[in-house]
């Protein structure tokens, strides 16, 4: 009996498969854009094969909802759903940012995520972590980067370190750097990634709640509701609704 | 075991022990979820479509985005209601079938991505449908035609005259080279202030105008080509609308409407009899959305009773966007071992010849 995490929101491919008391037993990440479409079946496969399991022995799913790429996140979701219906297991959906944070919880301090979203903005959060311990202290929004940093000025302890986590945490870091002089500012991953096996672990406890409250023949429902967290509307819908906006407030003068 | 291996027993043994065929097909190639369940590429056991039109609408044309998002919500619905109509469960079926394109990149991902969670789950094998040929085979549903026969593709994307030979194999004869048959009754309909889609519009309002009433022109592409062109037949009602416009004379849109319709079924007709001449084939299929067009469909009729040979159109629900098209598709594959793998993705580009 197995578990499976599986994220796609960023340009890192992830997979993990652990067993039921959350401890990893396989685990996979590929930095290969734009093929996760294409590679995530098979190393599913490959996976599960090099474990001796079949696909009917994973009992739940944690995936990474985003946000992050549009397409990216959508193939792992509906990858997720889909496995979780077609089996009837719980699934979980769990935050890419957070997962990405994760990856530090045994450190001791803030870790700002950020990862680009164009245009001078970043899709970003502040976690605390404490030697195992794991708190959100900023909720994750796609912010300008300034605003992100004026944030995080206010959100951080005195003295605390910041760990930095993101494809543009290096480039923050050379123009912020003196803005934090009195904490140990750290880049601690300069790339926008999450590893599964930090999913697992972050979706773990919360997967387990709900493997152990529902009945067994509901599972497969919680399937159908799951979806990305985009954080932000299609680029159309909002034009759209931002003239319609327009247009009534004309009416109502 | 790996998905390979389980496939491949499940599969050979089918093949060996004989029976129907039960495809579980999956359709997101632009804006419907679609999910379907068709025995033997004839029977629809079940046929889901949850159409985005009204998410579209007030856009005035699909917006990629959007359709990815509403597929994403639809997708295990759709398919869980599919089996449920159908009432099988995935181990009963013996294949899952998925347009991997051509269309909206995002969309298809969903499709495919479902459709291959599902094979692997089920360790059922994938079977790889390009759109069109879907859109082709839904005669088959409707009519139990089969290959060789003539196929004119008259879509919202594309505008395609295909032979396709006994074994099922297409050769594209030709193709549009600009806008798409169902394109032009899209704008030609925008112009008219119509709404979207047009080509239905188009067709209710050109029932009480005059097709002869206006001369528009058809395009003379002079190198015996197979090729549709519609852009100068667009042009022509574009400039057409624009003077009437600023002239003060009433807009005869119907008369419009009806010699628009008229110009784009002839062009489609003409090239049509050709193939079908040159070929020596005795069967026309006709499909796409814009076969469900009723002038065309007429048109179609009277050619083929001219050359004595036989038409297959799809019922009316099955011209436009659907899953069970997919599945009637991929059961002539699924007979040949012309099976995809895991590593299937979608094409946003796809040319059918290609399949
Ligand atoms: N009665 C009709 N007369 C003319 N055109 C029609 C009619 N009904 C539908 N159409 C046209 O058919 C098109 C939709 O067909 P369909 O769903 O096959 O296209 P699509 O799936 O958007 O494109 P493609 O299949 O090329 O990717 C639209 O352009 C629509 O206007
Ligand atoms: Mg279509």
């Amino acid at each position: 009996m197995a578990l499976l995490a599986i994220d796609t929101a960023t340009p890192t491919l992830a997979l993990a498969v652990s067993d039921d008391d959350g401890h990893v037993l396989a685990a996979f990440a590929s930095r290969i854009p734009k093929m996760h479409a294409t590679y995530a079946h098979p190393l599913m496969d490959e996976m599960l094969a090099v474990l001796s399991l079949e696909p009917q022995d994973i009992r739940g799913v944690i995936v990474g909802v985003g946000p992050g790429s549009y397409t990216g996140v959508r193939i792992g979701v509906t990858f997720a759903k889909v496995f979780a219906y077609a089996l009837d297991i719980p699934i979980i959906g769990e935050s890419s940012l957070a997962a990405a944070a994760f990856a530090l919880r045994t450190h001791c301090g803030v870790v700002a995520v950020m990862w680009d979203a164009r245009r001078k903005s970043v899709y970003s959060a502040v976690y605390r972590v404490q030697y195992g311990t794991f708190q959100e202290v900023l909720a994750e929004g796609k912010r300008e980067i300034a605003a992100f940093m004026t944030s995080l000025a206010q959100v951080v302890q005195k003295d605390e370190a910041i760990y930095l986590v993101g494809d543009v945490a290096k480039a923050i870091y050379e123009q912020y750097a003196s803005t934090f002089l009195l904490h140990p500012l750290i880049v601690a991953d300069e790339t926008a990634s999450v590893y599964a096996e930090h999913l697992l672990a972050l979706g773990y406890p919360e997967l387990c709640t709900k493997m152990q409250s529902r009945e067994v023949g509901d599972h497969g429902k919680d399937a159908h509701v799951l979806v990305p967290r985009y954080l932000q509307l299609a680029e159309a819908e909002a034009r759209w609704l931002e003239k319609r906006r327009g247009s009534t407030g004309n009416e109502s003068e | 075991m790996r998905w390979s291996e389980r496939m491949k027993q499940r599969y050979e043994e089918h093949l060996r022990n004989g029976g129907p065929t039960e495809i579980l097909a999956i359709e997101s190639s632009c804006d419907e979820t679609a999910a379907a369940v068709v025995r033997d590429g004839r029977v629809i056991i079940s046929s889901v479509v949850a159409s985005q039109m009204s998410s579209h609408e007030r856009f005035g044309g699909v917006v990629p985005e959007v359709a990815s998002r509403a597929h994403v919500e639809q997708i295990s619905l759709v398919v869980d209601e599919a089996l449920q109509k159908a009432d099988r469960t995935l181990s009963e079926l013996q294949a899952i079938a998925v347009t991997s394109g051509p269309g909206l990149i995002g969309a298809l991902f969903v499709g495919v991505t479902a459709a291959k969670t599902l094979a692997q789950v089920a360790g059922l094998p994938i079977i790889d449908v390009h759109h069109l040929a879907g859109h082709m085979y839904a005669a088959a549903l409707s009519d139990g035609v089969e290959p060789p026969f003539i196929a004119l593709i008259v879509s919202g994307g594309h505008t395609e005259l295909l032979q396709v030979n006994a074994g099922g194999e297409i050769i594209r004869l030709g193709k549009t080279r600009d806008d798409a048959a169902g394109e032009v009754f899209d704008k030609i309909a925008r112009a008219l202030e119509l709404g979207y889609p047009g080509g239905p519009l188009i067709q209710q309002l050109a029932s009480q105008g005059d097709p002869e009433y206006f001369d528009f022109p058809q395009a003379k592409l002079g190198d015996h080509s197979f090729d549709f062109s519609f852009s100068g037949l667009k042009s022509a009602v574009l400039l057409h609308l624009d003077r009437a416009k600023k002239s003060s004379q009433p807009l005869r849109k119907a008369d419009i409407a009806a010699s628009f319709q008229r110009a784009v079924v002839a062009a489609l007709i003409a090239k049509t009899r050709e193939a079908l001449l040159q070929t020596g084939l005795d069967t026309l299929v006709v499909a796409g959305g814009v076969a469900a067009n009723l002038a065309l469909r007429d048109a179609a009729k009277s050619l083929c009773e001219e050359l004595g040979i036989r038409l297959a159109v799809p019922d009316f629900w099955l011209c436009t966007d659907n899953a069970a098209m997919i599945g009637a598709a991929a059961y002539m594959r699924y007979k040949q071992r012309k099976l995809a793998d895991l590593t299937l993705t979608g094409r946003a580009e796809f040319s059918i010849d290609q399949w």
